[in-house]
């Protein structure tokens, strides 16, 4: 296989033109081109009902216990939080940076928890029904618990 | 949680189950490691952004086929070694429950032949061309340039083409 330059290149134009709808003119393009047909025709395979089950038995029957576990966690870190904004003298304007100063205090894992219960639980932890509304600094609780992510993780780790 | 995982299960389920059958020419090795790679999915789908999964998914399962094929060779090596038997074992395909018609046949021959084929060479062809996915997303799964899916891609399919092409004159030699 030539791996001049120009080769590389030229390989590269070749597989431009097999990847097209229309079957090149070159002959030996015009086999590849017809393979690549035929292999996109190669029967696909369904995931058997009994390997989906065995997955999401496997993910959800040892994590309702971890999740119970979380959501006590993620109450008592709650009930940290809450203490501090309640414990806090009334003033004129609650001061986000401080609240955000508090989140940062309590810990990365408390933090994880707290999205893991609402992300394990969405069933029990109905986040209108909690109140966060009624609560100062209620935008910022409900980052933490809606977050897609936990966002200092979601940077690294993204490989296998 | 739960139903974004469930969609990404029914959505790339048989799509990974067909790179692990094609890499692994085993339905029951092949199922093992696409369970294993949905629930590793299941534990890292936190840090994952979305639209990241797939790739994330087609590099677990190919890592471990991959895993799984230096092993087999390991045991080959090791069996060969210990019954002093020079000549290597026999393939451990399975030859498949429904194999009606000679369409199948050839079906089997290509996939035989994939099987064969040399990293990356054969991922490539797998998701490009069977699972007809696009460069940028298998660039992103294998760890490639985009330019490198396409030579890549380009030089496994005409080494296949070759190799069917031979493969066929044996047939009518014979």
């Amino acid at each position: 296989m030539n791996k001049s330059p120009e080769g590389l290149g030229r390989e590269l134009r070749n597989e431009e033109l097999i990847a097209g709808r229309l079957r090149p003119d070159d002959p030996e393009l015009a086999a590849d081109w017809a393979l690549k047909q035929e292999l996109s025709r190669l029967d696909d395979q369904m995931l058997p009902a009994a390997l989906r089950q065995r997955v999401l038995s496997a993910v959800r029957t040892p994590r309702h216990g971890a999740a119970w576990r979380l959501a006590a966690v993620a109450a008592v870190a709650a009930l940290i939080v809450v203490a501090g904004v309640v414990r806090q003298p009334p003033g004129p304007q609650p001061d986000p940076a401080e609240f955000r100063l508090a989140i940062n205090t309590i810990g990365d894992t408390s933090r994880r928890a707290v999205w893991l219960a609402a992300r394990e639980l969405p069933d029990e932890v109905k986040l209108p029904e909690l109140g966060l509304d009624r609560l100062p600094y209620a935008n910022v609780i409900r980052s933490i618990l809606e977050a897609p992510g936990h966002p200092e993780n979601q940077a690294k780790e993204n490989h296998p | 949680m739960n139903t974004r995982f469930e969609q990404l299960v029914d959505q790339h389920g048989h799509r990974l189950l067909q790179v692990a059958r094609l890499m692994l020419q085993r339905a029951d090795e092949a199922e093992d490691v696409v369970q294993d790679s949905l629930i590793k999915l299941w534990n890292h789908l936190p840090k994952l952004r979305i639209g990241d999964e797939l790739p994330w998914l087609i590099t677990c399962t190919r890592n471990a086929c991959l895993d799984r094929l230096r092993a087999r060779t390991r045991t080959r090596t090791l069996l060969r070694l210990v019954a002093g038997q020079q000549q290597a074992l026999a393939p451990d395909a399975e030859p498949g429950p429904d194999l009606r018609m000679l369409s199948e046949q050839r079906s089997r021959l290509i996939r035989e032949a994939i099987a064969g084929l040399a990293e990356p060479g054969r991922s490539l062809l797998i998701l490009r061309d069977i699972q007809e996915l696009d460069v940028a997303t298998v660039a992103r799964a294998l760890d490639l340039s985009e330019n490198q899916v396409k030579v890549y891609t380009f030089r496994a399919r005409r080494s296949l083409r070759r190799h069917l092409e031979e493969e066929n004159a044996h047939e009518q030699v014979a």
